[in-house]
C-alpha cells in the first residue's frame, strides 16, 4: 500500500461512490476527534507562536492526514501516491482551516450582531466550510489530475461540499442541538461535515472521472 | 428542543421578514434598565482576564464587568466553540439579572466557560489557542448551589438573553448558606 509502484496514470478513482462517502465521513469524524484531543497539549505551548497560527496549522494538518488515510482505502489501488496524497492533503487542510479563522474573525467583526443569526452564523459557517472544502480539494486535485476529468466541478463540489457540511453541523449541534449529537460532539461534528463533503465529492468522481479498471 | 423553538422564528425572519434580528432592539433599548438591577445585584466582584478570548466578541453587550449571581445547576453541555455552557437557575434575590429572552434558556441564567477543551468553529481555534489561562475548572455540577462571578452580558445574536460571559470564578454555596 505504500504507493511507490503505483502509476498516477491508472484510469478511475474511486470504485464505489458510497465507498467515498463513508471514508471521508469516517475521515473527517476521526480527523477532527485526533486534531481535537492530540493536538490540544501543544496549544499552550504554540500558543505564542505567530498568535496561534501555528496551532491552527498543526490542527488542520492532523485532520487532512486522518482524512486523507480514510480516502486512499477507498480508492482505486494505484489512483495515487499514498505519500503524495497524504501530503498534499496534510498541508491543503492545514492551509484551510488557517485561512477558515482568519475569514471567520473577520466576518464575526464584519456582520452586525443583530442580523439574524441564520444570516450571519450560517455565513460564517458557511464560508469557513466553502474555504476548507476548496482547499482541500484543490490540494488533492494536484494528485487526481491525471485522473480527474474535470477540475472546476471538482472544485467547486468540494467548496459546495465543504460549506454545506459545515453550516449544517454548526445548525445540528448549535441551533437544533439534537441530543444524540451534542452527546458525542467532536465525533458528530466531524461525521456531519465529511458526509456532506464526501457525498459532493463523489458526484464528481462518479459523473467526471475516467471510468475505473473493472 | 429550545433551541430548535428560537431556531424557527429566526428561520421565518430570514425568509420573509428580512435580516433584522427584532429580538436584539429591545435588548439594546433595556440596556441601562439591565444595569441598574445588575448594579443592585452585584457583590463585590474582580473582573478576570478572560475577555479578550472570547470569540465574535461583538455579539456580547456588556452590562457590568463582573457580577455574582446565585442559583442552581440545571443543564451542563459542551458547545462546538470550545465553551462549557451552564443554565443556573437563580436564586429569588437575583432573578432580578434575567429579561424577556431568558425565557428561551428556561428562564435560567446562562454561564459560559470559556476555551474548556479545543473549540470545532475555526475562527475560535485559533483565539482559544491564544488563552494561556483559561478557567482551569472543575466546573460545578448539574445540581450544585453555586455562587458565580462573570462578566454580565446580554447575547444579542441569538435570543438576547442575559448570561455571565465569560465566566471568572466559582464557588459552593453549603446548606447552612455560607460560601465556600
Amino acid at each position: 500500500m505504500s504507493g511507490r509502484d503505483a502509476t498516477a496514470r491508472t484510469p478511475g478513482v474511486a470504485p464505489s461512490w458510497i465507498g467515498w462517502v463513508l471514508a471521508t465521513t469516517v475521515g473527517l469524524s476521526a480527523g477532527t476527534s485526533v486534531s481535537t484531543y492530540l493536538t490540544a497539549p501543544l496549544s499552550a505551548m504554540l500558543s505564542p507562536v505567530l498568535a496561534g497560527m501555528l496551532f491552527m496549522l498543526l490542527y488542520g494538518a492532523a485532520i487532512g492526514l486522518v482524512l486523507a488515510g480514510a480516502q486512499y482505502f477507498a480508492m482505486q489501488r494505484g489512483t495515487v501516491v499514498l505519500r503524495a496524497w497524504l501530503m498534499v492533503s496534510a498541508l491543503g487542510a492545514s492551509a484551510g482551516y488557517a485561512l477558515a479563522a482568519v475569514a471567520g474573525e473577520w466576518m464575526g467583526n464584519l456582520i452586525s450582531p443583530t442580523v439574524s443569526v441564520v444570516i450571519s452564523e450560517g455565513t460564517i459557517e458557511s464560508v469557513g466550510g466553502a474555504i476548507i472544502g476548496l482547499v482541500i480539494g484543490g490540494a488533492q486535485w494536484w494528485c487526481l489530475r491525471t485522473v480527474m476529468l474535470h477540475r472546476r466541478k471538482w472544485m467547486i463540489a468540494s467548496a459546495i461540499g465543504g460549506a454545506l457540511g459545515y453550516s449544517l453541523a454548526a445548525a445540528a449541534l448549535e441551533l437544533f442541538e439534537v441530543p444524540i449529537l451534542k452527546a458525542h460532539l467532536v465525533l458528530s461534528y466531524g461525521a456531519i461535515f465529511g458526509l456532506f463533503l464526501g457525498a459532493a465529492q463523489a458526484a464528481v468522481l462518479r459523473t467526471s472521472g475516467r471510468e475505473p479498471n473493472p | 428542543m429550545v433551541a430548535a423553538r428560537r431556531f424557527l422564528p429566526a428561520l421565518i425572519m430570514a425568509l420573509g421578514v428580512g435580516c433584522a434580528d427584532r429580538n436584539a432592539e429591545p435588548a439594546t433599548q433595556n440596556v441601562s434598565a439591565l444595569v441598574s438591577t445588575a448594579v443592585q445585584a452585584t457583590s463585590p466582584c474582580t473582573p478576570g482576564n478572560q475577555d479578550r478570548y472570547v470569540y465574535r466578541p461583538a455579539r456580547l453587550r456588556s452590562v457590568t464587568p463582573c457580577i455574582r449571581a446565585h442559583g442552581t445547576i440545571v443543564t451542563r453541555t459542551m458547545e462546538a466553540d470550545g465553551d462549557i455552557h451552564l443554565q443556573l437557575r437563580l436564586d429569588a434575590p437575583d432573578q432580578v439579572l434575567l429579561n424577556a429572552g431568558s425565557a428561551e434558556e428556561g428562564s435560567n441564567l446562562v454561564v459560559e466557560a470559556i476555551c474548556q477543551f479545543p473549540p470545532l468553529q475555526a475562527d475560535a481555534i485559533r483565539i482559544c489557542a491564544t488563552n494561556p489561562d483559561p478557567f482551569p475548572g472543575p466546573l460545578p455540577s448539574v445540581g450544585d448551589h453555586v455562587w458565580m462571578e462573570g462578566r454580565y452580558v446580554v447575547e444579542v445574536q441569538h435570543g438576547a438573553w442575559t448570561e455571565l460571559h465569560p465566566l471568572y470564578r466559582w464557588g459552593t454555596i453549603t446548606q447552612q448558606g455560607t460560601l465556600k
